[in-house]
């Protein structure tokens, strides 16, 4: 099996800042009247206990789920074999997005400085908290949110990984 | 004698001097200083050129409002023109200039324009060179020589090379200005658990209060200023000196520039504010008088004079007269005498209040009222001044060196006036009041017409607990004061008559005779007067002018002035360097820049990228010392000879699933692909609704459910976006889901003769030969133990396959694959091969599909199914779309075969090649299969009309024109027999 390779060129890193892969990630959609029975089905077949609200995300042993549109939701794992879920067509479909974005971590100490250059969103702890998921631009990129416990998660399409990640060492740099 | 820095007094630190210069010449002052008190405790008085006449001009504001002292601070790529001296930060080694002379501010050419005053009136140019009569090219030819004439200063044109930031921050309140009122409303608020955010403008926090003597609330200015500045920083309040609030917008959002000290990270930041409700403290702006020479060096603002002396401890002058029509300028008068400089007050009022009376008297201040200023006496600087009486007898002259003037109080209302709130006259206090906001924007202090800096705090007290209150905060009922303050009435506007130039508009040379003059020729409207005459323009927006021209229309009209209306203001209130607007999104961040996840291994075999939308794609692959002609001829060979790879990373791709994915499909194609067959592709394009080609593709079915829809790389998003789009607003009961998979898959086209001996090698459990894997065919396998998927579809016309894998693994794909391909005899190909493949083809391509084109145009009208219905099907039987002399794809070759010919000549009959002809060439390659050069275009008839014609390929720019013969566009193995091999 080939190892996957990163979006960056080999040697970049900063200490506030990292990038990773996907893992496994899948999408997986409802139709307008299918949400509550594919969020439950989903839910149980990950082991999280209920799915999340618009706007969050919640664990389970098969990986993380998150809300990010009124009919969909992501399960993200750090591991490729991740649990899936099998839809019927009737309820919805799954697609596989494990190469589609690319993760950055900012670390906590820069994540509300830096990135509140870029994004309309109140990222301050106790208005953006953990678990907290938004899809917003940044540099006219559309990019979805996440915030870790330590850090903010910025899911970026991989083709614009590099050059997001080229503006934020930047900065970051540029701050010391 | 000019200005002089006193011995003691003012918030200044004597204990840091500052070295500067101004043109050149080495200066000192002190921190705390702005360059305007700096110049002025230096002796200064002429400071700038005017900029319409080059009069002299000195400094006439100590704030935001100034009209005259525009300079040019720093030099080299880091100049900053049109730069207020009364609002720059006094720093070490500042370096400022006087702009807009030549060949010295003292002596300049320029003021040879005062002779031609009387040409350059209101509408010089409208009349002088546009209009019935006047040659176009009259204007064209003479604004060169009067910009260059007129104007203000000139920018560098070198790059910036400072670093801006931007922030986007959040809060509950947020208060402009940091005067009593300001202070006020954010301690209360903060006071009461809002998140405040305090924005001042100045370095100091305080606004007028520092300007006082008197103190405030019983205490003196600087202890009540640091008082409340403790108390909100203990309330955790964001304050942000030196930052200009410019704009107001939708729901609270407050656009604001940050200039940072020197030394600092960036120069400037520009904050992005969302508040849940504002409160707008800006203070009030004084107005000047009207009167002969109102412009020379030594006129200044009462209040200037006053917070000169008090705040920056400078004398303007040794003898000072000082004009008004209203208290305020009892103050500055009384300040001035104290520190022993010989002051005259005049008031056009003939009766004033005993308590003023007496305050002047023992200041020993000459109080002479029912005077006015008929005529400032100077050339470069104020020596005298001429008076009279409001009844225009008994003038008098008296001696001076400075020349104060108050004409009333204009609240500072531009960002309310930018919500759309219209002002309200008050006659009392001659001045627009705020009206009445439908947002949470309230005004508070001056801002709101209030004159005494106790009611100013109160206000603010008021203000604070109202937004406290408003959001769910604790705070107690407050009253608002009533608008006013003063002991006698403003006497408003006429002063009696008029000597000399009376300028309105400093900054712009707008005299009192212009507006007059605008107005006779019926320019009496706000708006209209302010393009006729540019009063109102350039950087003070009118600050100081405003309410003084709509009096003078008012006059003129004979109306009231609330009759006349306003002018609209508009972001910015102040000026914002580009600098701030762009932040870090400059250079290699103006855009985001997309990489194919195989761009590393293009880069490393030496591949020329090239720009295209925001993708950086493979232009060519040089060997040795190639040009890009060399290359690509060389690369297309391989291709039909061997076999060549291609990244096409970058098409758009979009997966579509779902009960009704092949429903949705036949809806936006003009073809059918409900009945495509698991395992098949096929080639589509769809229309805009209004008939004409949007995109084209191939969509390949892989389930029942599910199809791979591929899009051109520059259609990807739009196709997308509309997709979204129908499926939100017209088809919402289709159960289908698209989503971008442009992301997730690196994709690679193999084509030419041994693409098929290539593939094999690298994928081994997909069956290749012809009978397994057919024209038009998809299968999924795996490379190197992960799934890929693949279809045989050819844009080159050659046997050519597409194979798709997972991104990360996209380099591993493109260097198995040119291994392969080398051992071949083949090499990868980049964009202009790619390009050149099709047009030999006769496949269209974006040059084609230029929206404009329609299917018919395209010789795929066969395409269209009239079995179902589709986007755009029905406008494209419109009949302007039907007409069979519509330019329609043709191809092209040169009738002398060696002969070459430009894409976008004009296409046009031999003898007439002139005008917009019969149509245009939109490709063009050389063919090293043909081995001459070929090309398509969309020809009026097209092929009905012109096939074996002759037609000529104009090309006026470089002037050269080539006879080309209309062909069948399909110049290569039009039979499919190299694609079906």
């Amino acid at each position: 099996m080939l190892e996957r390779a990163s979006p960056l060129a080999k040697g970049a890193s900063r200490t506030v800042l990292s990038l990773r892969s996907c893992g496994r990630m899948v999408q997986y959609h409802a139709w307008p009247d299918t949400y509550t029975e594919m969020a439950g089905l989903v839910a149980r077949t990950c082991g999280v206990a209920a799915d999340p609200a618009p706007g969050k995300a919640a664990h389970g042993a098969a990986g993380s789920l998150l809300r990010i549109h009124p009919q969909r939701l992501w399960l993200l794992s750090e591991r490729m074999e991740a649990v899936e879920a099998a839809l019927e067509a009737r309820v919805g479909v799954s697609l596989d997005l494990s190469h589609a974005r690319s993760i950055i971590r900012v670390a906590e100490e820069i994540a509300e400085p830096l990135l509140s250059r870029f994004i309309a969103i109140d990222l301050r702890p106790h208005r953006f908290a953990v678990d907290d998921v938004a899809i917003t631009p940044l540099h006219r990129v559309s990019v979805v949110l996440w915030r870790r416990p330590n850090g903010i998660d910025i899911l970026v399409p991989r083709s614009f990984a590099r050059s997001t990640w080229d503006l934020l060492a930047e900065i970051a740099e540029r701050r010391g | 004698m000019t200005g002089y820095r006193l011995k003691s007094g003012g918030a200044i630190d004597r204990a840091k001097p500052m070295a500067f210069s101004f043109d050149g010449k080495s200066l000192h002052g002190f921190a705390g200083d702005t360059l305007a008190s700096a110049l002025l405790g230096s002796g200064y008085r002429l400071v700038a050129r005017s900029f319409k006449y080059h009069r002299p001009r000195g400094i006439m504001s100590a704030g935001l409002e100034e009209a005259s002292a525009l300079v040019t601070i720093g030099g080299g790529a880091r100049a900053t023109p049109n730069s207020l001296a009364t609002t720059e930060e006094l720093v070490d080694g500042l370096e400022a200039h006087s702009q807009h002379c030549w060949p010295s501010l003292r002596f300049d050419l320029g003021a040879i324009n005062q002779l031609f005053a009387k040409l350059f009136s209101a509408g010089f140019y409208y009349k002088t060179f546009m209009g019935p009569g006047k040659s176009p090219r009259s204007w064209l030819f003479y604004e060169h020589f009067i910009r260059r004439a007129a104007g203000l200063g000139v920018a560098s044109r070198a790059p910036d090379p400072d670093h801006y930031e931007s922030r986007e921050t959040f809060c509950d309140l947020l208060v402009i200005g940091s005067g009593p009122a300001g202070l006020e409303a954010a301690r209360i608020a903060g006071e009461a658990g809002l998140d405040v955010i305090l924005a001042e403008r100045d370095f100091r926090l305080g606004g007028a209060v520092l300007h006082e003597r008197d103190g405030i609330e019983g205490m003196a200015s600087d202890g009540w200023v640091d008082q409340r500045a403790r108390s909100l920083a203990a309330a955790g309040i964001r304050i942000l000196r030196r930052t200009t609030v410019f704009g107001l917008y939708d729901n609270g959002v407050a656009g604001m520039v940050e200039h940072l000290t020197p030394g600092a990270r960036a120069r400037e930041r520009l904050w992005i504010v969302r508040a849940k409700h504002i409160v707008i403290a800006a203070g009030a702006m004084e107005r000047p008088l009207a009167f002969g020479g109102n412009d020379l060096p030594g006129t200044m603002l009462a209040s200037a004079m006053r917070a000169y002396v008090n705040r920056w401890a400078v004398a303007v002058g040794s003898s000072v007269v000082i004009a008004t029509n209203n208290d305020s300028a009892y103050a500055a008068a009384c300040d001035l005498a104290r520190v022993g400089v010989s002051t005259v007050l005049l008031d056009a009022r003939t009766m004033v209040s005993d308590r003023l009376k007496e305050r002047s008297k023992i200041a020993g201040v000459d109080l002479r009222l029912g005077r006015v200023p008929l005529r400032a006496i100077g050339r470069r600087g104020v020596r005298g001044v001429e008076i009279g009486t409001t009844e225009r007898g008994g003038t008098e002259v008296l001696s001076c060196d400075a020349l104060g003037m108050s004409g009333g109080w204009s609240p500072t209302q531009h960002l309310l006036s930018q919500r759309g709130v219209k002002p309200i006259w008050n006659d009392t206090l001659a001045a627009f009041l705020p009206g009445e906001a439908r947002e949470p924007i309230r005004c508070a202090g001056a801002a709101a017409g209030l004159w005494s800096a106790e009611d100013c705090a109160q206000s603010g007290r008021a203000a604070g607990a109202e937004a406290a209150r408003a959001l769910g905060g604790n705070a107690p009922t407050e009253d608002f004061p009533a608008p006013g303050g003063w002991e006698t009435a403003i006497r408003a506007w006429s002063l009696g008559p008029v000597k000399g130039k009376a300028f309105v508009d400093l900054q712009n040379d707008v005299t009192l005779g212009d507006v007059r003059q605008a107005c006779a020729e019926g320019y009496d409207a706000p708006e209209l007067l302010k393009r006729y005459t540019t009063l109102g323009m350039a950087t003070d927006q009118g600050r100081t002018s405003a309410v003084n021209a709509l009096a003078v229309i008012a006059e003129a009209r004979g109306r009231q002035l609330p009759e006349i209306g306003t002018t609209t203001f508009r972001p910015p209130f102040a000026p914002v360097s580009i600098g701030a607007l762009a932040g870090a999104e400059r250079d290699q961040h103006l855009l985001p820049t997309r990489r194919s996840p195989m761009h590393d291994a293009l880069t490393a075999q030496g591949a020329h990228m090239l720009e295209t939308g925001l993708w950086l794609r493979p232009w060519f692959y040089p060997q040795g010392a190639e040009d890009v002609d060399q290359a690509y001829l060389r690369e297309m060979r391989l291709v039909r000879e061997a076999v060549g790879i291609c990244d096409v990373s970058t098409l758009g791709k979009i997966a579509v699933q779902g009960p009704d994915a092949g429903e949705l499909l036949d809806r936006v194609y003009v073809n059918g692909f409900k009945s495509l067959p698991v395992g098949k592709a096929r080639y589509g394009v769809m229309l805009r609704d209004d008939g004409i080609v949007m995109d084209d593709g191939t969509s390949w079915r892989l389930g029942e459910h599910e199809y791979f829809m591929t899009t051109t790389t520059a259609g990807a998003g739009k196709v997308m976006a509309w997709i979204e789009e129908l499926l939100e607003t017209r088809w919402p009961e289709l159960r289908v889901a698209v989503t971008s998979v442009t992301d997730q898959w690196a994709g690679a086209s193999v084509a030419g003769p041994q693409a098929r001996a290539l593939l094999q090698a690298v994928l081994s459990d997909v069956g290749m030969t012809n009978d397994a894997f057919p024209f038009m065919g998809v299968r999924e396998g795996h490379f190197g133990g992960v799934p890929c998927r693949i279809a045989r579809i050819s844009f080159s016309g050659e046997l050519a396959y597409e194979v798709y894998v997972p991104a990360d693994h996209g380099a591993a794909l493109w260097h198995a694959l040119l291994d392969g391909a080398k051992a071949r005899g083949g090499a990868a190909y980049g964009l202009e091969a790619l390009g050149a493949l099709r047009v030999e083809k006769g496949h269209v391509g974006g040059p084609e599909l230029d929206g404009r084109a329609t299917l018919d145009d395209l010789g795929l009208g066969k395409m269209a199914s009239t079995r179902k219905p589709f986007i755009g099907g029905v406008l494209r039987r419109r009949s302007d779309l039907q007409g069979k002399d519509r330019p329609q794809l043709v191809g092209l070759v040169p009738v002398t075969k060696g002969e070459t010919f430009k894409g976008g000549s004009i296409l046009c009959e031999a003898g007439n090649d002139g005008g917009h002809g019969l149509g245009w060439v939109t490709s063009v390659t050389e063919s090293p299969s043909l081995g001459h050069w070929v090309g398509l275009g969309l020809l009026r008839g097209g092929l009905t009309a012109w096939q074996g014609r002759e037609v000529i390929a104009a090309d006026p720019i470089r002037d050269r024109s080539t006879r080309v013969k209309v062909v069948t566009p399909h110049f290569l193995d039009p039979e499919g027999a190299r694609l079906h091999a």
